[in-house]
């Protein structure tokens, strides 16, 4: 649904994307991740037709960006990362200003508005000035403006950061939503577990380059094979490291460290083993046996933020 | 879609921009108390000359120096306001980051622009409109009657849309509304000074002629009664000012609808549109007006056209040279309009459009000849076309250097070249004490309108020994100018063959 091939962008005599390629099938919820200054917002406002590459092209919805950008616009839905907004107008006059200016029919546009208001929940807003919005509800109102020509493909710029956690939870179940009804979601972010929940597809970039891409299951396998799981017992830490240590597929026992609240007793370890679950099985009835008085059984899933320091170096961007 | 419901579409689905802008303006208590505070101005004035000179004047003239106040004020706030309102409508959405969503939306470029220009207009218009009361008075005293006031009421907006329309053209090439409001007023402040100029020569003529009551930049309200019918009217008073406005307008739109236009689109566009148009409409209106040029042979109204067509002329070469820079910073954008442009105005590459360019040149040459009845046309023909081509030179030795060159420094060799030349002259002119401003002027302005004034002149007495002495810095100022455009020009060329590749980025 969209897909470039070797985009390089320069500024001046400064490459900022090295040949950046990415595909991003239909239906998927795409998380574009990387640091702040990795190249994300150049390589969007590509996608978007806002700017032109120096070299490769771009697809979105099976059209050339470069050749039709008329045509992309049509399909695209674009909120930038720190877009302005008008002063002295309400959000429904917003609204119904972009609502014009897209060239949705008069007889069609009250209904049109009045769904992706209903969509974004901002009914509440509509007679409010847009310049007294808090960011939250600046943000739905910015989603539902890209959504009032029902666009196919969403590009969406850092659409979480600088909000509160609250306004972050709603936007994310609003995403959610709009995968749900079918369209392509291209999110980027620079906060990892912003997005973690509900990416199927992921790719990091770093300074100009990709560094991994896909689904987050395929991530997953490749980059930490094997399965995780988080034990609490009570007790001391080599009681359990003693029983663990006696499977063969049990990779690695490392000692995670308890919350401050808790009891001093309770002693909790991170296991790496090869298998499936009937092995977690045998480890648990091992324990028991052992008379070990496990509290709790955990699955450690592999997130994001881990794939992520995997794979970047953390290196800062070379100035020129 | 039947052409009546198209007719029809503006008031069902009225222009968003101009209703948003519009709906703005009117929440904004700085408008409203600006318009409060100018009206008042505006009014205090014109009571305070009305009251001062009642005494010294019958009630006959006090009403017409009050006319003439009223709109002279209004025009000039109409004109100031607009340009600087004009000036930000597309350069501060450009600032506040607002301006992408727009054009991502598929907006046509010049539904925005016409949305913008029609509600800058409606704002600065209600400044005249509102103050209308003040007109009252000149019912008290006389001397006006009201379809001179209607007249001129059409003239003041008239010049009020120009500078909406200009401002917003310049607009819509700025990043930043301070530079855009600069240019705005700078251009505002020229060709109000330019149009001033070109509508005073051109109703001294007729004034004299038919005993106008009114002269200078206003003398149209009196002449559309005074007049009589004819072809002389139609043509002064119809054809001119309608073919005359209705380029310029379209000039100044066709410039902004350039700026709007996408990074892959060809900015230049509209302008060629424009030139057709003002290729078709001025040998159209010559055609008209020959009858009239025919029956007064020389006047002064002649060369006011033909000077309004050389100016139009110019700012098309200007406009050319400024829609050619690319906004961003984008390598293959700036090196796409580097190959398009200095193509499209440079000799070497494309020499068709040169050979045209220099024929339109000929063509105007042939015009002044022709028309100029009598006199040497030798002398006119070769006055006038050294100053085009060192025109043309010097354009074209600054776009081809500033595509090798940051911008700003050829800019200012631009600038420098100007200011030394237009000194010179006036160094010539102190030390030969020259006191014909008209003369001086010719040379200094560095403009082929002034220079056909002066030969026009100098013709009229030949044995005048300045006059000769005006050829020679006339002479010596374009040739150096000529030749450093031709140097810069060379200078780029050579850089470009020794890097071997496209200059800049
Ligand atoms: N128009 C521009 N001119 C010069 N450098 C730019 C321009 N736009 C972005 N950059 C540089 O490109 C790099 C990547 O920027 P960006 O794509 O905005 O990063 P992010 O991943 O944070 O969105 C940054 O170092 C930025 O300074
Ligand atoms: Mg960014």
């Amino acid at each position: 649904m969209i897909r470039c091939e070797g985009l390089v962008q320069r500024f001046g005599g400064r490459t900022v994307l090295h040949g950046v390629s990415l595909d991003v099938p239909r239906g998927s919820v795409f998380g574009f991740i990387g640091p702040n200054g990795a190249g994300k917002t150049t390589t969007i406002r590509i996608l978007a037709t806002l700017s032109l590459p120096t070299e490769g092209r771009a697809e979105v919805a099976g059209v050339d960006v470069i050749a039709h950008p008329a045509e992309v616009r049509r399909k695209l839905g674009y909120m930038p990362d720190n877009a302005g907004i008008y002063e002295r107008i309400t959000a429904q006059e917003y609204l119904e200003f972009f609502a014009s200016a897209a060239g949705v029919a008069v007889a069609s546009r009250a209904k049109v508005i009045a769904n992706v208001v209903e969509l974004t929940e901002i009914g509440h807003l509509a007679g409010r000035e847009v310049m007294a919005l808090s960011k939250g509800q600046r943000q739905r109102l910015l989603l539902a403006r890209t959504l009032l020509h029902d666009p196919e493909v969403l590009i969406l710029d850092e659409p979480a950061s600088d909000l509160d956690p609250r306004a972050r939870i709603e936007l994310r179940l609003l995403f959610a939503e709009l995968g749900r009804m079918g369209k392509t979601i291209f999110l980027s972010s620079h906060i990892l577990t912003e997005l973690a929940d509900i990416c199927s597809h992921v790719g990091i970039i770093e300074q100009g380059r990709i560094v991994t891409a896909g689904t987050m299951a395929d991530l997953q396998a490749r980059l930490r094979p094997g399965l995780r799981v988080k034990l609490s017992a009570l007790g001391p830490f080599e009681a359990l490291d003693r029983v663990l240590k006696t499977f063969s597929f049990v990779k690695a026992v490392t000692p995670v460290a308890t919350e401050a609240h808790e009891p001093r007793e309770v002693t909790r370890v991170a296991v790496h083993y090869e298998g499936d679950h009937h092995r977690l099985a045998e480890l648990v009835a091992a324990l028991c046996r052992a008379e070990i008085a496990l509290i709790a059984v955990e699955p450690e899933r592999t997130n994001l933020e881990q794939i992520f320091m995997d794979v970047t170096t953390g290196a800062q961007p070379t100035e020129p | 879609m039947s052409p009546l419901s198209r007719l029809a579409q503006p008031f069902r689905d009225p222009n968003p921009i101009l209703r948003k802008e519009l709906l703005g303006v009117l929440r904004t208590p700085l408008y409203l108390r600006a318009l409060t505070a100018s009206v008042l101005v505006l009014s205090s004035i014109v009571v305070a000359v009305a009251a001062s000179s009642s005494d010294r004047y019958d009630h006959a003239q006090t009403g017409q120096a009050v006319f003439l106040l009223f709109f002279g004020g209004a025009a000039l706030s109409m004109i100031v306001t607009g340009s600087v309102l004009g000036a930000s409508a597309v350069s501060q959405e450009r600032e506040a980051r607002t301006l992408e969503a727009l054009t991502l939306t598929g907006m046509p470029p010049w539904r925005l622009l016409l949305g913008k220009c029609l509600s800058v207009f409606a704002a600065t218009a209600l400044v005249p409109v509102a103050a209308v009361p003040i007109l009252s008075m000149v019912g008290l005293f006389g001397g006006v009657n009201l379809g001179q006031i209607v007249i001129a009421t059409g003239y003041t907006l008239t010049w009020g849309l120009f500078a909406v329309v200009f401002g917003a053209g310049v607009s819509a090439h700025s990043a930043h509304v301070r530079y855009a409001v600069f240019g705005a007023l700078l251009l505002a402040f020229v060709g109000t000074f330019f149009g001033a100029a070109l509508l005073t020569s051109l109703g001294h003529d007729l004034h004299t002629r038919y005993g106008l009551g009114l002269e200078g930049p206003f003398f149209f309200v009196d002449a559309y009664s005074a007049i009589p019918w004819g072809p002389e009217y139609r043509f002064y008073l119809i054809t001119l000012p309608g073919v005359s406005l209705g380029l310029l307008l379209w000039g100044a739109f066709a410039l902004g609808l350039a700026g709007l236009l996408e990074p892959g689109q060809d900015r230049t566009l509209p302008l060629k549109r424009w030139l057709l148009g003002a290729v078709a409409a001025g040998l159209g209106a010559l055609t008209h007006g020959h009858a009239v040029f025919a029956s007064t042979p020389r006047t002064r109204g002649v060369v006011a056209f033909l000077a309004l067509a050389a100016l139009a002329v110019v700012c098309l070469q200007l406009g050319f040279l400024w829609v050619t820079a690319p906004l961003a910073t984008n390598p293959r954008m700036a090196r796409e309009h580097a190959q398009r442009w200095l193509g499209a105005l440079t000799p070497p590459t494309q020499r068709a459009s040169f050979v045209w360019l220099l024929g339109v040149y000929a063509l105007g040459a042939a015009v002044v000849v022709s028309v100029t009845a009598r006199g040497d046309h030798l002398a006119l023909a070769s006055a006038w076309g050294l100053g085009w081509l060192a025109t043309h030179l010097g354009l074209v030795g600054a776009l081809a250097n500033r595509k090798a060159q940051p911008i700003g420094s050829a800019r200012a060799i631009m600038l420098g070249v100007i200011l030394f030349t237009s000194a010179l002259v006036w160094l010539i002119a102190a030390l030969l004490r020259i006191d014909d401003v008209d003369r001086v002027l010719s040379i200094a302005s560095l403009s082929p309108i002034w220079l056909l004034v002066a030969v026009e002149r100098g013709l009229r007495a030949p044995s005048d020994p300045a006059w000769s002495a005006v050829i020679a810095s006339a002479a010596g100022v374009y040739g150096l100018l000529g030749a450093l455009s031709l140097g810069l020009y060379a200078r780029n060329a050579r850089a470009r063959l020794v890097d071997g590749s496209s200059p800049r980025g």
